[in-house]
């Protein structure tokens, strides 16, 4: 019963988006703390195939008997697999760019752009959660 | 009598037949406050099923307008908390009719 009320509406996704965003934060901190590693080749995660994986599963929840309740279920890909509730991400080397002589494939400001785009994907995904948690909250005290 | 608003479903049978006409012909005559308040719960779950089904687009990358996403969202809480003030105004109010002494 518990349960139910966080598998309501858009939390679900609202929190797979958030551990994505993190993963990928952290990825791409990895790239930034590596940009002068000689052989290293910069690793991501790809937000677009994230996002249609998400979306498969909401329309299959929203396919399903009861299309507001109830958690998502992801199927795995390269990238992200879920097992028992939890995600994890495989972030892969990308192929692109320009191969510098220290045989490093950086590109600081494709890195950079990548990073602003995160956070504020990362801030919304904040907001609306914690709207729903007022919500929740304002529900639960009786008073708004 | 016991049962001004029209909420509980068999009150009319307690009630005289007097009482009951008299309470159709005004549920005739002007809406009654039952089907007012349904039509208000109706429309605020509507606005929440709708911003939550905004949300999940958004998530999923298949509207970018996060500004009018988070306008519904906020519209929606807005709407139930009026909903929620409203509810408890009620339960005020039948608090202090339980205080009448008949």
């Amino acid at each position: 019963m518990i349960q139910g009320v966080f598998d309501h509406g858009a939390m679900p996704a609202l929190e797979r988006m958030l551990t994505f965003t993190s993963a990928r934060q952290k990825a791409l901190s990895h790239n930034i703390a590596n940009l002068s590693t000689p052989n290293f080749r910069p690793v991501d995660l790809d937000p677009e195939l994230f996002q249609h994986q998400l979306g498969d599963a909401i329309d299959r929840r929203r396919q399903s008997r009861r299309p507001v309740d109830g958690d998502l279920q992801l199927r795995n890909t390269r990238q992200v697999q879920e097992s028992d509730g939890t995600l994890a991400f495989t972030p892969q080397k990308g192929g692109e760019g320009i191969l510098y002589h220290d045989r490093n494939n950086r590109d600081l400001e494709r890195t950079m752009q990548s990073l602003a785009e995160n956070t504020l994907v990362h801030n919304t995904a904040i907001d609306l959660l914690r709207s729903e948690f007022e919500l929740l909250r304002s529900a639960i005290r009786e008073r708004p | 009598m016991s049962d001004p608003l029209g909420l509980i479903p068999n009150a009319t049978q307690t009630g005289t037949d007097a009482a009951r006409a008299g309470g159709a012909q005004r549920t005739e005559a002007t809406t009654a406050f039952r089907d007012v308040l349904m039509q208000e719960i109706e429309q605020v779950n509507r606005l929440q099923k709708d911003a939550e089904q905004a949300i999940e687009d958004l998530v999923a990358g298949r509207r970018d307008d996060v500004d009018a996403v988070a306008i519904a969202k906020n519209q929606a809480d807005i709407a139930f908390q009026l909903l929620l003030q409203v509810r408890n105004k009620m339960a005020d109010a039948y608090e202090e009719v339980k205080q009448i002494r008949v």
